[in-house]
């Protein structure tokens, strides 16, 4: 049976959506060629693409199918905006990471093996699996499986939020508003379209939220298929988040775990309106035990790592700020970049509405006796965001804010749309409407200034340090040579984009870390070549060390040139000395082998001997 | 009948599987490849997975996509996992990995939406497949939106071309040979052209004071050229050196076990 559906103004307003890409492509062709107005048209197009559709949303004009044609119309063309940014290969760290885990699979048929790059891919191989599936049995690259996959995934988060708002709020004009506030979260345009596991880990987040809120609400009496099904479809969507990213998990288990002992507690108070259904009971013990499982047989170690540093360094920082060890960062800006005033400005501007949403939407849930505990649980997500925001004070805390503003933002969402739900008076009018999508828009750009660095948000020329804008060719080049001419997984030390590229690309195995208390990156800096680098070398078996000898024209950007951990990080004025980078060539044993201009390759091998 | 029409979406991704499974053994363009598996590895297994759980389809408007594919990834991934613990993945473990998720829990939905007991009854009625689709304009305004916006892929990724094409550069390298012809050693020198245009260069390639050999070079825009010389085992006495000029001065210079700069 084929039935017409209603998409109102929908198709027009993605066909401005596309024309606000096309403006984005130009953009980023005038930014790689240097030209004046590159900005203008990147920020006109991100407008063009956002505001109209935040606008329709905000009216009450639009049917069901208009609002969810409108909310996979913004996510869709969002992520192509990223797409945009780097259209033929992965120019991201994390990004290359992975492509290393999904060509390990194509190699290998195994997963979860070895990644210097991301030591995390090993324990959590969803990603990795689902691209290699992709690409083994389409022949499409890793690049345009990944693409896909991502995608794919990105359109099915929206979706997923749009109906779980709507299943709270009654409203889908309250849903689609949420999707408008959701994408203000400053990792959405970027960091959560990036090829890596947290993208794919919130599409399944989202869907395993469906499904656990369709459980909960289901009779206690109730008996038959639909049990069966919904709760077969939790555990296994349980699962799937479980092998595919930790922290995505363990907010998971958080959430459910809080929203279970919300409604404990009003079903002690005497409420029995939630006693009768079931409850999220099973959505926590399938999601926790799964992660459970997978934590003490599996990927542990790995979890361990990778969130031990993020929060220890957060800690220490926030803990170095309060006792005056440390000052504080410049906010807005990163480490060895300083945005332009009007950027701070918008930066700052962009969390005013958001907190004067917090506060006029907790006050309307508590007017309204909000008797949900769901819908508890996600004002006390939303309460989070004033706590995000602290922690933006320091650099380590800001990698955190970052991460978690993703689930932060499901209850700012989730507040707009309870706000607007059944408040459609002022949709009527032009002028509010008009007011509200360009507060949103202001929260949106400015939510993207604050969650991306100056130097990446467009593509341009090469820059030290700078990850993205620190990928070149004669980078490639390189490694493809070690792809084509080296032992594969060879151990060597680099700076951490041609560690990214040798590591991806060339195959090799760059080191990180300390050897015997000598960090490692000192092999690069120190101007003489001494006994404790020979050292290094023979103790971590380097059988190369590739020389960018760009490094020496400024100071790096992300204000670090290998890990975070090195000397004179984030507080390095003056870039590394020529001698340094040049102090191989006298070493004997040492064989340059390689050279394309900027990057230079020694084999150390001899030294290891 | 009326049974066979309320399974026609599983009956349809039992045969997509089946062609999925044809196409791995049949080479076959990569764009067909990728029209035919793209949905048989993101959404079809976690649609059949969702017919067999919820044979009476009272799943809202919207939910049946965000379970699909979100079961479809888990399913995957778990299959994946249980499988590469006896077998390698490679193309054809993947496909009937996915073949076979897909027509079990097909043929486990195609039952449980007609049990033996209500063969062509209430449920084949409950379950009658319906299709949403945009009206003629919408539609193709929609096609409109999809080509202005490809035509912006298209854009961006030439200018991603051109700056790539922007960098101008010779990579020279020497390695040992790894299997060399005679008794003795045997390295490698290479020359890469990425210099945007036709480039002539002089290579001199020594070991020791004595001179290996001499060329002069002309390679177009990416092409490679690469030489095996038979030399003796190099030392810090005895190095292997190649030297690349360019415009008469010397542009690239490499060694093989050696300390010395030219």
């Amino acid at each position: 049976m084929i039935r017409k559906v209603r998409l109102g103004a929908m198709p027009p307003l993605a066909v401005l959506a596309a024309g606000g890409l096309l403006l984005v492509a130009l953009g980023n062709n005038a930014a790689r060629d240097g030209h004046a107005g590159a900005q203008v048209l990147f920020w006109a197009g991100l407008a063009v693409i956002y505001a109209p559709i935040a606008f329709r949303l905000i009216g009450s004009g639009a049917g069901r199918a208009e609002r969810i044609g409108l909310v996979l119309t913004l996510a869709i063309s969002l992520y192509l905006v990223k797409v945009l940014r780097s259209p033929a290969e992965f120019v991201r760290f994390d990004e290359l990471g992975w492509w290393r885990a999904t060509h390990e699979v194509v190699l290998t048929g195994h997963l979860f093996e070895a990644n210097p790059l991301n030591p995390a891919t090993a324990g959590f191989p969803s990603l990795a699996a689902v691209t290699a599936a992709l690409a083994q049995l389409s022949g499409l690259s890793i690049f345009h499986s990944g693409l896909i996959v991502i995608g794919v995934a990105r359109t099915v988060l929206v979706l997923a939020l749009f109906l779980l708002l709507v299943r709270l709020t009654g409203s889908n004009r309250g849903a689609g508003i949420g999707i408008v506030v959701y994408a203000c979260n400053p990792s959405f345009l970027y960091f959560d379209a990036q090829f890596g596991y947290e993208s794919l880990a919130l599409a399944l987040a989202a869907a395993f939220l469906l499904a656990a809120l369709r459980w909960s609400r289901i009779d206690r009496v109730m008996l038959g298929w639909e049990v069966g099904g919904t709760a077969a479809l939790v555990v296994l969507l349980a699962c799937g988040i479980a092998v595919t990213h930790h922290m995505t998990s363990l907010a998971v288990i958080g959430f459910v775990a809080l929203w279970l002992l919300l409604r404990k507690l009003r079903v002690r108070r005497g409420e029995l309106e939630e006693a009768r259904s079931m409850g999220p009971l099973l959505p926590l013990l399938a999601i926790a035990t799964a992660f459970a499982l997978w934590f003490a047989f599996v990927a542990g170690g790995e979890t361990i790592h990778e969130l031990g540093g993020v929060f220890s360094r957060a800690f220490n920082s926030i803990v170095d700020l309060v006792s005056g060890q440390n000052g504080s960062k410049r906010l807005f800006s990163g480490a060895g970049e300083k945005q332009p005033l009007a950027a701070r400005a918008l930066a700052a501007a962009s969390v005013i509405p958001i907190l004067i949403l917090l506060v006029v939407g907790l006050r309307a849930a508590w007017r309204e006796r909000l008797r949900d505990s769901l819908r508890l649980t996600l004002c006390a997500v939303a309460l989070l965001y004033p706590v995000s925001l602290g922690l933006r004070l320091t650099q380590a805390g800001s990698e955190t804010s970052q991460r978690a503003s993703e689930f932060v933002f499901l209850g700012v969402a989730f507040l707009a749309a309870l706000l607007v739900a059944g408040r459609d008076a002022f949709a009527r009018r032009i002028l509010p409407r008009l007011v509200l999508a360009a507060v949103a828009l202001v929260t949106f750009v400015g939510a993207f200034l604050l969650g991306e660095l100056q130097a990446t948000r467009l593509p341009g020329p090469y820059l030290v340090g700078a990850e993205d804008r620190s990928v070149t060719p004669q980078g490639v080049a390189a490694a493809d040579f070690a792809a084509a001419h080296l032992p594969a997984r060879s151990r060597l030390l680099t700076d951490r984009t041609n560690a990214t590229l040798l590591g991806s690309y060339g195959g090799m195995d760059p080191i990180f870390g300390r050897f015997a208390d000598i960090p490692l990156p000192r092999i690069l800096f120190a101007p003489r070549f001494e006994h404790a680098d020979e050292r290094v070398i023979h103790g971590q078996s380097l059988s190369f060390v590739v020389i960018d000898r760009r490094l020496r024209r400024e100071p790096p950007l992300i204000g670090y040139y290998v890990e975070s951990d090195e000397p004179g990080a984030f507080v390095r004025r003056r870039a590394v000395g020529p001698a340094a980078l040049a102090k191989l060539r006298l070493v004997p044993g040492v064989s340059k082998i390689y050279a394309n201009g900027p990057i230079v390759v020694y084999d150390t091998s001899e030294l290891t001997r | 009948m009326r049974s066979a029409r309320s399974s026609l979406d599983l009956l349809a991704a039992i045969a997509l599987a089946l062609a999925g499974l044809a196409a791995v053994l049949i080479p076959l363009d990569v764009w067909f490849r990728a029209v035919l598996w793209v949905p048989l590895v993101l959404v079809v297994p976690g649609y059949t997975i969702l017919a067999a759980l919820f044979p009476e389809r009272r799943l809202q408007s919207g939910e049946p996509v965000v379970y699909a594919v979100a079961a479809s990834v888990a399913a995957t991934v778990i299959g994946g996992i249980a499988v590469q613990v006896v077998l390698d993945l490679d193309r054809t473990v993947w496909a009937v990995l996915l073949a076979a998720i897909t027509v079990v829990t097909a043929l486990v939905g195609i039952w449980r939406r007609d049990p033996p007991g209500d063969r062509g009854g209430a449920a084949a009625g409950r379950t009658a497949l319906r299709l949403h689709l945009p009206g003629p304009v919408a539609g193709l305004t929609l096609i409109v939106a999809v080509i202005v916006a490809a035509a912006a892929v298209v854009i961006s990724s030439n200018g991603a071309s051109r700056e790539r094409d922007s960098y101008r550069f010779t990579a020279l390298w020497v390695q040992p040979a790894q299997h060399a012809a005679g008794p003795g050693d045997a390295v490698t020198v290479g020359v890469d052209n990425h210099q945007g245009a036709i480039a002539r260069y002089r290579l001199v390639v020594k070991q020791g004071s004595g001179v290996l050999t001499r060329r002069r070079l002309e390679l177009g825009d990416g092409r490679r050229w690469r030489l095996r010389l038979a030399v003796a085992p190099p030392s810090a006495t005895d190095p292997v050196t190649a030297t690349l000029r360019r415009n008469g001065a010397i542009y690239r210079h490499v060694y093989l076990d050696s300390g010395s700069t030219p």
